[in-house]
């Protein structure tokens, strides 16, 4: 008897739960609260500003391109070759690598010499790997569906490392600052007072605008009178990187925000102590400044 | 066939008094290829990119746990192996066995209605076949990599099919039932 979780997923309730409304609303308010800074008024007021139905996708499908690589390992290991083979061709279409293109090859590349060397000066390896490779010839007596699945199975384990190297799955906080940011992009908001916010614009009327401002993850009403440009840009730079297969020539970047978000620090990143205190004394000046800018939504 | 003494004591522990087993084998050790593959393959990459690619403790875990969990399935999977056998009795065909998990599928001679047997290419070449049979009422059970298949559908018959009957007659009369819409599922 075998064990395959993919197996008993796909019999049991736990993956119809997950795939059901009530999982993906589970994993949506759970995203929600993240991009809200855990502040459920806040996220209330995502929603109710930005609508239910963008709310629910756009905090569930980004998710998707960082869970893909690993999904793809995960289905491959337990011996789902079509699907987890589709699940690796859409990773490195979609989801963002440390290295893309040609710098992608050159580090597959330097791996198999590396692996090709050490196989040499070590060739007691080359052994064991007769008798799998035996195996596996062996398997195709059984049938090409078998020799794919098991050809699967040790190829995802073969991938690992470089998965985890493309994929920074080791790096967390890259993971945080994607989770944490929203779906809608990020503007430089410019104040007739002369400061400049960075926010996201979750409605926009006649009379004023809603903003999530970027840094703070409160909700601030500007009156339209105030309100003296706006410009979309990055708020994280780093967060956007291209995909291992890049189809098309990538669109110019937007510049970057005015503030660095607290949240997006990370050791090593650029956005380090002297960031910081850059953005805390944006953030003072937006303190200053919002009882005259308009009400705000803790 | 296989005569399997070690088994046998195993086995008798759910055979009727007055039965007697006639055939006592375990499945084809073609059935062992893919654990073995999936076990040497595991242990050759894990062993290679442990030498070769990996630097610190985090790449060794991910590298070795599914490594360790692939060869401790395969070797699972080879010790229930070793302790399954399909049975066939004066009276009843059993599925005896498992590692963790025992259990003992058994039926009766006198309901299976046809025995086919399938055997691939592949099958050919290593040496095993498909057997399965139809039950009234019931989906076919199929028990593949079965060695000796010849020899195995011709005892199997003969234990079916005693004297004076032969399986064509039977077969024949089976696809009657099913024209009538009664007989067993054979697809």
């Amino acid at each position: 008897m075998r064990f395959d979780p993919v197996w008993r997923l796909q019999r049991s309730t736990t993956l119809a739960l997950i795939l059901s409304p009530a999982g993906i609303l589970v994993i949506a308010a759970g995203r929600l609260l993240i991009i809200a800074g855990y502040s459920p008024v806040t996220a209330s007021a995502i929603v109710t500003s930005d609508g239910y139905v963008n709310a629910l996708l756009g905090s569930v499908l980004p998710v998707i391109p960082l869970v893909m690589p690993y999904l793809a390992l995960v289905l491959l290991f337990f011996r789902r070759f079509l699907a987890g083979t589709l699940a690796a061709l859409t990773a490195a279409l979609i989801s963002p690598s440390r290295l893309g293109g040609h710098a992608a090859l050159q580090a597959a590349a330097d791996d198999l010499r590396r692996v090709g060397s050490w196989c040499t000066h070590h060739q007691w390896i080359l052994a064991l790997a007769t008798v799998a490779a035996i195996s596996l010839i062996a398997l195709v007596a059984l049938g090409l569906t078998a020799f794919a699945r098991t050809a699967g199975t040790i190829a995802a384990l073969a991938l690992t490392t470089y998965v985890a190297a493309m994929f920074p799955l080791q790096s967390a906080g890259y993971y945080q600052g994607l989770l944490r940011l929203p779906w809608m992009p990020a503007e430089d908001i410019t104040l007739t007072s002369g400061s400049t916010q960075t926010g996201y614009v979750l409605a926009d009327t006649n009379v004023s605008m809603k903003v999530l401002l970027s840094s703070t993850r409160a909700i601030v009403f500007y009156p339209n009178r105030q309100v003296a440009g706006q410009r979309i840009c990055t708020a994280d730079a780093e967060v956007a990187r291209p995909p291992l297969i890049r189809l098309a020539p990538a669109a110019p970047a937007a510049p970057a925000c005015a503030q660095v978000p607290l949240t997006s620090a990370r050791p090593g990143s650029p956005a380090g102590p002297a960031t910081r205190r850059a953005a805390a004394t944006l953030l003072v000046t937006a303190t200053a400044t919002r009882p005259a800018a308009g009400r705000v939504i803790r | 066939m296989t005569r399997l003494p070690a088994g046998r004591t195993e086995i008798n522990r759910y055979l009727l008094p007055w039965e007697r087993s006639e055939i006592i084998i375990r499945r084809h050790p073609a059935v062992l290829v893919t654990p073995a593959a999936e076990a040497f393959g595991a242990l050759s990459v894990a062993l290679i990119l442990n030498g070769a690619l990996v630097t610190d403790l985090a790449q060794r875990l991910i590298v070795w746990i599914p490594a360790a969990f692939l060869i401790a399935q395969s070797t699972w999977t080879a010790a229930d192996w070793f302790l399954r056998f399909l049975v066939v009795t004066s009276g009843r065909v059993l599925f005896v066995g498992g590692l963790g998990r025992r259990t003992v599928q058994a039926t009766p001679l006198s309901e299976i209605k046809d025995l086919a047997l399938d055997r691939t290419a592949g099958g050919r070449l290593l040496g095993f076949g498909t057997l399965s049979f139809g039950l009234p009422g019931r989906t076919r059970v199929l028990c593949n990599f079965v060695p000796y298949p010849e020899q195995l559908y011709l005892a199997m018959c003969g234990l079916i099919y005693p004297s004076g009957v032969s399986a064509d007659d039977d077969h024949d009369e089976a696809s009657r039932d099913n024209n009538a819409g009664e007989g067993p599922d054979i697809g």
